[in-house]
């Protein structure tokens, strides 16, 4: 049933022929609260135009509706719905809110190998710079980095913050333990009596 | 029902639907047949084609998900592919059918009354044709489905008040195409 409440407010005032034509279908079709009925009626009778809109609505509404025919079929659902399916293709495109096909072998799949993939780009991209602030690839040798050029690195480090600077600090005691493995690693290499070799080598010639 | 789906539901029916279920095609076709035939018999008149036109509207909104926004739209989206046909197949009858042809059964009036009823029908329904969509669906949903305004509104989402409005809008029009066209073929009579 139509809401009342805004026809209440100002009484008869509130009835004009904008307000009065739009709910006239609900009129015709007994949708109306009672108060609002009656006060349509008494616009009715005295406006022309609303009269007229009402024959012109009525008839149309019976003439579309002229001679109703039952669709109730208790056979005919079964049947319908059996054409229907078997005209149903299941392997079209699907809409993009089915959250279903995400769970189906062949997408969870693709997900695992873009996964992987995107794990070793990650990975690769990290090692191809081991040295953060500087442009040396994994694959050169390394035997000291200086992040910052000596020019401006009393400037730099003067306008740094302590985090920078420590960030910066780390990085280079990084390198110098990198650097000192490297050189034990070399050492190492050695045996003893190439190094005596060495040293008598040095020490002829030296004596030499 | 394939598991994790809502039995019942629009979304978990439209989507096993969709798949070939027969339950849930079953399901949908117990909602939604006797409406969208009912909007199919006003157009055409013939129970036959109504029931070709609902079954192909069934096919065409289960075959092509991926244009519908969301399952939730699948009532008025089947309503709409339903119409449509239904008022291709409108234009081909009133090519091919003559009017005394057609499936309808008479209701005590006398045969010349009658035609004359059906004739006043078929130019109505031709004018609907002719509105703007909006107001198209309104005057279909309300005139011929008998829908109140409020379930108008839903379907179409909008609000309840631009459907009467619009269906407001949509009665004058036609009154006054209505009356273009009759004056139109009342000169052309009398120009013969």
């Amino acid at each position: 049933m139509k809401d009342t409440k805004d026809l209440e407010k100002g009484g008869d005032d509130v009835l004009t022929c904008d307000n009065v034509q739009p709910i006239l279908s609900e009129y015709l079709a007994g949708e109306l609260f009672e108060d609002v009925r009656i006060n349509v009626e008494s616009h009715l009778s005295g406006c022309r135009d609303c009269a007229d809109f009402l024959e012109t609505l009525k008839t149309f509404e019976e003439t579309l509706r002229m001679d109703r025919v039952s669709f109730e079929s208790s056979g005919l659902d079964a049947k319908l719905a059996e054409k229907i399916a078997a005209h149903v293709r299941t392997q079209g495109k699907k809409a993009h809110w089915f959250p279903h096909s995400l769970f189906r072998p062949a997408p969870v799949a693709g997900l695992v190998v873009l996964a992987a993939a995107v794990l070793l780009l990650v990975v690769l991209s990290h090692k191809e710079q081991p040295y953060p602030g500087t442009n040396v690839p994994a694959n050169q040798e390394v035997i000291a980095v200086d992040v910052i050029p000596d020019n401006l690195e009393s400037q730099v480090l003067y306008e740094m913050d302590d985090d920078q600077v420590k960030a910066i600090l780390a990085v280079l005691e990084q390198e110098e333990k990198k650097l000192s493995s490297q050189l034990v690693d070399e050492f190492q290499e050695y045996d003893s009596g190439s190094l005596f070799n060495l040293g008598l080598d040095f020490e002829q010639g030296h004596a030499g | 029902m394939r598991a994790g789906v809502k039995e019942g539901t629009e979304y978990g029916l439209v989507q096993a639907a969709s798949h070939g279920d027969r339950h849930a095609i079953r399901v949908l076709v117990e909602r939604y047949r006797k409406e969208v035939m009912r909007l199919c018999y006003r157009y055409t008149r013939d129970m036959d084609e109504a029931e070709d036109i609902t079954q192909q509207a069934f096919i065409k909104a289960l075959n092509s998900l991926e244009s519908l926004r969301s399952p939730a739209s699948f009532r008025p989206w089947l309503l709409r592919i339903a119409s449509n046909s239904a008022r291709n197949r409108l234009k081909t009858m009133a090519r091919e059918v003559p009017l005394e042809s057609s499936d309808i059964t008479g209701k005590g009036s006398s045969p010349q009354e009658e035609l004359m009823a059906r004739e006043k029908q078929r130019e109505l329904l031709n004018a609907i044709t002719s509105l703007p969509p909006k107001q198209r669906d309104v005057v279909e949903l309300r005139a011929i489905l008998e829908l109140p305004f409020r379930d108008v509104a839903k379907t179409l989402d909008i609000s309840e008040n631009s459907a009467k409005v619009n269906y407001h809008l949509a009665i004058k029009r036609l009154g006054s195409m209505l009356v273009k066209a009759r004056a139109k073929k009342k000169n052309q009579g009398q120009g013969e």
